[in-house]
């Protein structure tokens, strides 16, 4: 007895060894690069650090200038918008492939392949492309709206169009990922249901609703969380198609781009900090939120 | 009656699905196509679909202006050591987070997932001092340094490891096994598929990232491919035919691995939705 | 328990550790001075960082030349897309690991210099053969700060109108002539430019080196006064200036703005799309190396009420003051001052800054009227305003601006404006 309680003990000993051992890189690293740079940009935000790093303590002053910024105000309501209008858009448009894909149709494994290139696609090379498709002087887009009749759209230069042409490259360049995901889940739905409701004479339109969007709900609720909190931290696109010489940088600007401009552009790295801390408490909101409505619609047992 | 319905819905199915791939694959037909035009065909207006004559200088072009070729080989390496480095850090450490018991587990857990929900774009300049203080810049290192350890990788190789059912453990723990010899020889094998997931999911980011090369690496030889790419399109005159033909050089590498290995690439990816 | 403690500290120790690795200062290794030695024995990196690449051609002739004197010192090239450059450039100053030598300009210098990025080169043209008196004494000034000198100027610039023969040709109007006038230039414009928009006469950019600072001059107002304590913008000369600009907005002469912010304006002018371009003096060399080789000439701006006024400008090679071999960085800042690579700069189609060698630069482009940028250099040019964080008030000027471009607001109320943050940001410093 005595002697088989000392061989758990040594054995929890090595265990533990063990444990701390093999997370110390992981943990190291994240301190390093993770950890320390959030007390930093904490910190920093209470601070006047303005270009090379030379900075005084300033109280809150950054938070209060951060709220009386109508350019900041103006970059939160374009995060809002990207976030509204990407976030559903590409969960519709990406459910919808999903559900098609499911059929018993032909060439579905092309289909998946294809829808799934633009996911692979560097972000530079993609903005690049429809940089050059949007140009209104140029632009390929622009010489088909022409030939139907239409009258040219600057897309990326005007204030109405820049944000809703960023949204479209957005949500073209992530259907395809998460209709994949989705897929997956929707595959993942017991037969036994369809062949059910089959019996009971529902046609397709009727499973897809009745069976398919509730049994999806779990993978569609980690789209969703990955998705948002992605399209809030959206850079490289808006950052390469509305630079800042743009006549429409202002209104295609989002938190993230906003708070990188004045970091590296214009030498404001107290005032970027404070934007820094207000966008991770947004995020941090959002989260728990999300976490506590999930039961409300999400559907776990299977 | 029944039957012709079920026609129909399949044919509006299909309308569907070709219109999207047409959305889809018309930028990267257009990249192309500009890409074999001159500088003066490029910009005409109204625009030629078809080259008149192909050019392919352009592609030439890219490799004179910037140093395209070291720009893949600095990518390449990035990429690659980006994924060593998830494999052997995140699944040690999440071995240890699904399997082994020690104080203070649970809490560094939970700290671990708040490292998720940040976006690390807001962190690229506290990254950037320490960096220049361990004096990496404009090094190789520089470019993966930082990405080296993933929140998300230990958290999704996590769930593979907790998966897996705890007789396999017992058995070699009994034969007298170290944990670490039970983590290396028996238990990482087992969750093959995770390891390939968190793999393609890096690649996807390493090979893409631009923010963090952008400003990390000021040298044109020390750039990769996506900062290449920004740099090019920045210069004063802008030469598309020769963008468009970087971007395709760019996007190509990535997209023939793909080609070939899109079963593990699309699993991998579906994966990590069901385990997240 | 114990193990719980131990755990612990454990854990702090691994975190404490990472954050003491990067929170020690590193040792910059204070410079010793190097001993006493012979030129031939100076060796090593030099790190240069610059913005153009266009420039490319030049810089690789100095540097074959410059490695027969020098062979020990290897020169490495960083060049950057201008956009990205001031956000490198700033990260890197940051912590001290700049390039050894960088491109520096007017807007910038008194910001890097009072934040201690650049050394003060006094010290080495004393050994010198440089003599800057025989550089424009402007651009000496302009890198002459708080009594010290930070820099040689290689090159400078100033503005001129770029145009499209064939285009006038076509439209059938006479070419432009250096003594022409402002109204002369809108007329011109007017008849260049087609019923369908496929050509306009020229482009009303919002560009204060290319555009309204040269106007501001001419109608002789001022950006920020001499003593640079306020703002010139509430004058009328100087609203004169900006409304000049403004007046052409309705003609319908120019692509719109919103056309020039998403296709840079040299990038129309070159697909001849526009006709006329006021545009610096270093544009020779992408003219030279695009399909209007032979089809493009220039002349000297327009009068405006019988006065004219171009802004000169000219960039430095500075000396990181973090770099950790100054010697030999100078040995290259000093070779890009002197007469050899000068004349390669004027032969690759830039400007060069030294007495004498300017006029290599217009022989060896016979083809165009580049005499006209020396004339106005020497006859009615005005250095470009500078104030110690110009980028402070620049940013609301732009801003401003765009609102008067746009026809939102009148120009009078925003320049009254822009006068107001500019004096307030003016007093701060």
């Amino acid at each position: 007895m005595g002697k088989r309680g000392k061989k758990t003990n040594i054995s929890s000993i090595k265990e533990r060894f063990w444990g701390y051992t093999m997370i110390a890189p992981l943990v190291t690293g994240l301190s390093v690069f993770y950890f320390y740079p959030v007390i930093k940009v904490f910190f920093d935000s209470f601070r006047d650090v303005g270009a090379f790093n030379q900075g005084d303590w300033c109280g809150i002053r950054n938070y209060q200038e951060l709220f009386a910024d109508p350019v900041m105000w103006q970059a939160l309501g374009n995060t809002l918008k990207y976030v509204v209008i990407i976030v559903p858009g590409m969960l519709l448009l990406s459910l919808i492939l999903a559900a098609l894909l499911n059929m018993n149709i032909k060439g579905r494994s092309l289909f998946r392949v294809i829808y799934f290139i633009p996911a692979i696609t560097m972000g530079a090379a993609v903005a690049m492309i429809w940089k050059w498709i949007y140009n209104g002087d140029y632009g390929i887009l622009n010489q088909i709206l022409q030939l139907c009749g239409f009258e040219k759209i600057r897309f990326l230069g005007e204030e109405a169009t820049a944000l809703p042409a960023v949204c479209v490259v957005c949500i073209w360049g992530s259907v395809g990922y998460n209709m994949i995901i989705l897929l997956a889940g929707i595959q993942g739905i017991s037969k036994t249901y369809y062949e059910a409701a089959a019996i009971d004479g529902a046609g397709g339109i009727r499973q897809f609703f009745n069976i398919t969007l509730p049994m999806v709900t779990p993978t569609l609720f980690f789209v969703l969380i990955t998705n948002l909190i992605g399209t809030f931290q959206t850079f490289d696109a808006i950052y390469m198609l509305v630079p800042n010489t743009s006549m429409a940088a202002g209104s295609a600007q989002s938190l993230v781009v906003y708070f990188y401009r004045n970091a590296f552009s214009y030498s404001r790295r107290g005032y970027a900090s404070a934007i820094a801390v207000v966008l991770l408490a947004i995020i941090m909101a959002i989260t728990a939120v999300q976490l506590k409505v999930q039961k409300y619609w999400v559907n776990y047992d299977e | 009656m029944k039957k012709k319905k079920l026609r129909m819905g399949h044919v509006l199915a299909y309308l569907f699905l070709i219109s999207g791939i047409l959305i889809t694959v018309f930028p990267f037909l257009w990249m192309i196509l500009t890409s074999l035009k001159s500088q003066t065909e490029a910009i005409r207006v109204p625009p030629t679909i078809f080259p008149a004559k192909l050019i392919f200088e352009n592609y030439v072009t890219v490799f004179e202006k910037i140093p395209f070729a070291r720009m893949y080989l600095n990518t390449i390496i990035s990429a690659v050591v980006t994924i060593l480095g998830h494999l052997v850090i995140c699944s040690m450490a999440a071995y240890a987070f699904a399997r082994l018991k020690f104080p203070g587990r649970n809490v560094i857990f939970m700290l671990l997932l708040a490292v998720l929900m940040i976006p690390s774009s807001l962190f690229i300049l506290p990254q950037y001092l320490i960096v220049q203080k361990l004096g990496l810049l404009n090094t190789i290192v520089a470019l993966f340094l930082p990405n080296l350890f993933s929140a998300f990788g230990t958290f999704l190789l996590r769930q593979f490891f907790m998966s897996l059912p705890d007789e396999l453990e017992d058995a070699a723990r009994l034969d007298g096994c170290s944990r670490f010899m039970i983590y290396a020889r028996i238990m990482l094998p087992l969750i093959r598929s995770g390891l390939a997931a968190l793999g393609i999911i890096t690649l996807r980011f390493a090979w893409n990232d631009l923010m963090w090369p952008l400003i990390v690496n000021t040298s044109t030889h020390k750039m990769t491919l996506s900062a290449g790419l920004s740099y090019l399109q920045g210069q004063r005159w802008a030469d598309y035919p020769a963008m468009m033909a970087g971007a395709v050089m760019a996007v190509l590498p990535l997209l023939v691995l793909f080609i070939v290995f899109q079963k593990q690439f699309i699993e991998g990816i579906a994966m990590s939705g069901i385990k997240g | 328990m114990k193990k719980k403690v131990l755990a612990l500290l454990l854990c702090v120790g691994l975190a404490a550790g990472g954050l003491g690795g990067c929170g020690e200062p590193d040792a910059p290794g204070k410079e010793t001075p190097e001993a006493e030695s012979g030129e031939e024995t100076i060796s090593g990196e030099v790190h240069m960082a610059y913005w153009a690449i266009e420039f490319d051609g030049y810089l690789n002739r100095c540097i074959e030349e410059f490695n027969k004197i020098y062979p020990d010192i290897k020169i490495v090239l960083e060049p950057a897309a201008w956009d990205e450059y001031w956000t490198k450039l700033e990260a890197a100053s940051t912590g001290g690991s700049v390039a050894d030598v960088f491109w520096m300009n007017g807007p910038n210098v008194m910001k890097y210099v009072n934040g201690g990025v650049m050394e003060p080169i006094d010290g080495y043209l004393e050994n010198s053969d440089i003599d800057l008196n025989r550089y424009p004494e402007g651009m000496v000034q302009l890198y002459h700060v708080n009594g010290k000198q930070y820099g040689i100027p290689f090159t400078f610039d100033t503005i001129g109108v770029w145009y499209n023969k064939k285009l006038f040709d076509a439209a059938g109007v006479p070419y432009p002539k250096d003594d022409w006038t402002w109204e002369e230039m809108v007329d011109t414009a007017r008849q260049l430019t087609k019923e369908d928009k496929s050509v306009y006469g020229m482009a009303t950019q919002l560009e204060a080196q290319q555009c309204y600072y040269n106007t501001i001059f001419a109608m002789g107002g001022e950006v920020i006064s001499e003593d640079r304590k306020s703002s010139g913008f509430d004058k009328a000369e100087t609203q004169a200036g900006i409304q000049c600009w403004v007046d052409l907005q309705e003609e319908e002469i120019s692509p719109s703005l919103a056309s020039l912010a998403e296709t840079a304006p040299d990038v129309q002018f070159l697909s001849e799309r526009v006709a006329m371009l006021w545009y610096g003096s270093w544009f020779v060399s992408a003219v030279e190396a695009s399909d209007l080789v032979n089809d493009v000439d220039v002349v000297e701006l327009p009068s405006m009420n019988g006065n004219k006024g171009t802004v000169i400008h000219g960039v430095i090679n500075a000396i990181s003051s973090a770099s950790e071999n100054k010697e030999a960085a100078w040995k290259w800042v000093e070779f890009l001052g002197q007469e050899k690579a000068n004349v390669i700069c004027a032969e690759e189609g830039i400007i060069p800054a030294l007495e004498g060698t300017p006029e290599k630069w217009v022989s060896a482009h016979p083809q165009y009227n580049l005499q006209s940028f020396i004339t106005s250099a020497e006859n009615y040019s005005y250095a470009y305003p500078v104030s110690e964080n110009s980028a402070v008030w620049e940013r609301p000027m732009i801003e401003n601006l765009k609102k008067a471009y746009c026809l939102e607001v009148d120009v009078k109320e925003a320049c009254d404006t822009i006068a107001k943050e500019m004096n307030e940001a003016l007093a701060k410093e």
